[in-house]
């Protein structure tokens, strides 16, 4: 990459902060906080903010979790009987086409209000990525590697610890990637419906911030949600660049 | 344990949804520890008769015998090296041996010993990404002797491969299977190949699927690729395309 291109985001970067900040001086500190504000505000409340982050964080971190075993359990399934692919993926789907925020106020009925919330809202948010990243990638095992193995004997576990799940990693780890962003959005909508504010989450903090018109505060911790989305998709970046760095992508080609 | 022979009795076999049969009342015998080529028409069925024999695929009628059903008696080579990416070269032939036997004392050197009879001693810790075409070929062969089988199916290993590639890659292959002892049957529709590799080339065509010639190499081995420009090679070549 030239300098004039590594530039051109920065560039473009530095840009849209100064429009940000030039709108920001236009319109009333009660509707409009700029750069400079936000900034300022995270530096007032860092300690919450980091708090925040935490508690949003772990929840994220939680549900992914969950979802990538509940994701895996049946993509597995799936590839192992079509009868229960055919049987259970319309509600497989019906988790990924229902609405988060439709389902979260439920959830504090069944869980009441706190950390749970946020973290099965996540998990429900995070779940169909891993479930297609599984099934697609553990039915793309290449039927001549499957016979191969076959050949040897060897037993359906064997063939799933041999062949059929570090083939699909390069698909669940897809699929990781898109879930690591969609469960930090799963966290905060858990947050904003189910968080007390003991502790305080991001959620929590961007509604009570807009509550009280503090506009740069709620911005404050909407930065914080996006760094903390950036962080979980360079930790799956990092895991997929581990675990299959050698062998898949560029560098194989 | 002894080079078995192979025998399809009666076989018929057919794919799912089609018309006619691809095999029909289908009768051939390879013989013992020698190495027999089966030349025909791509798409005529010459990979079906190796996947039967292998197990891989199951005849609808008829009796095959293909030597010991305990696993790793039987090997395979594919058309493509089909080489696990994730594996290392040295771990991708130590596969069948991490099925078949997985406490194996001696996997360590009977990994070496495959992968020293095909010349690929010092690629033994590469990625398959990292290997040429022929070298995965030649690791894929390493994999399918690494469990000394005495019965060895070959499915077009050198089709994928060019020209000058494709020479050396034979001669491995043939030196390899020369000191493994083992039945080879080899499936190819090069009819160079199968006469300068193979002491019996079988020409096989039509639906359901007949031999249409059966032909002995009487050319000593080991055969040097310099055989191919030799006049009684030739004739042998031109028997088998007349049939074809």
């Amino acid at each position: 990459m030239s300098l004039p291109d590594r530039l051109l985001p920065v560039a473009v970067g530095v840009a849209l902060l100064g429009a940000w900040q030039g709108l920001a001086s236009a319109l009333p500190p009660f509707l409009m906080a700029g750069p400079l504000e936000v900034g300022a505000a995270m530096a007032d409340h860092a300690p919450t903010l980091l708090t925040a982050a935490g508690t949003t964080g772990t929840a994220a971190l939680a549900g992914l979790g969950i979802a990538t075993l509940a994701g895996l359990l049946l993509g597995a399934l799936f590839t192992a009987s079509r009868t229960a692919e055919r049987a259970l993926y319309p509600y497989a789907l019906l988790v990924q086409t229902v609405p988060v925020i439709a389902i979260a106020p439920l959830l504090v009925v069944w869980l009441d209000y706190g950390w749970w919330v946020s973290t099965v809202s996540a998990a429900i948010v995070s779940f169909f990525p891993l479930l297609t990243g599984a099934h697609v990638g553990l039915r793309a095992t290449d039927p001549d590697q499957l016979a191969l193995l076959r050949l040897y004997g060897a037993s359906p576990l064997q063939q799933l610890r041999l062949l059929r799940l570090p083939a699909a990693l390069p698909h669940i780890l897809a699929g990781l990637r898109t879930a690591g962003g969609l469960s930090v959005i799963g966290a905060v909508v858990g947050d904003f419906v189910g968080s007390n504010g003991q502790p305080p989450s991001l959620g929590f903090v961007v509604l009570k911030a807009a509550a009280s018109a503090d506009v740069a505060r709620s911005f404050a911790a909407v930065v914080v949600s996006a760094i903390l989305a950036l962080a979980l998709f360079g930790l799956t970046r990092a895991l997929e660049a581990h675990t299959i760095g050698a062998w898949h992508g560029d560098r194989s080609r | 344990m002894s080079a078995p022979p192979v025998r399809f009795r009666q076989v018929r076999f057919s794919w799912p949804d089609a018309e006619a049969p691809l095999l029909d009342a289908f009768d051939l015998t390879v013989h013992p520890g020698q190495v027999t080529a089966i030349v025909g028409p791509s798409g005529c069925g010459k990979s079906t008769l190796l996947k039967l024999a292998a197990g891989l695929l199951p005849a609808s009628a008829g009796h095959i015998e293909a030597g010991s059903d305990h696993p790793g008696s039987r090997a395979y080579v594919f058309q493509a090296p089909t080489l696990l990416p994730w594996r290392t070269v040295a771990d991708n032939v130590g596969l069948p041996l991490d099925i078949c036997s997985p406490a194996a004392p001696d996997r360590t050197r009977r990994v070496e010993t495959a992968l020293a009879q095909v010349e690929l001693a010092d690629a033994a810790h590469k990625l398959p990404h990292q290997l040429s075409g022929g070298m995965q070929m030649r690791a894929s062969l390493a994999r399918a002797l690494v469990t000394r089988p005495t019965l060895l199916l070959l499915d077009e290993p050198f089709s994928a491969l060019d020209a000058a590639t494709r020479r050396r890659v034979q001669q491995v292959f043939a030196r390899a299977w020369t000191h493994a002892g083992a039945t080879v049957l080899i499936v190819t529709h090069d009819i160079d190949e199968a006469v300068l590799l193979a002491d019996r080339v079988v020409a096989v065509g039509g639906q359901p699927l007949t031999v249409r010639h059966d032909l002995t190499v009487p050319l000593p081995h080991p055969r040097s690729p310099a055989l191919r420009h030799d006049p009684a090679l030739g004739a042998l070549v031109q028997q088998v395309e007349a049939v074809l």
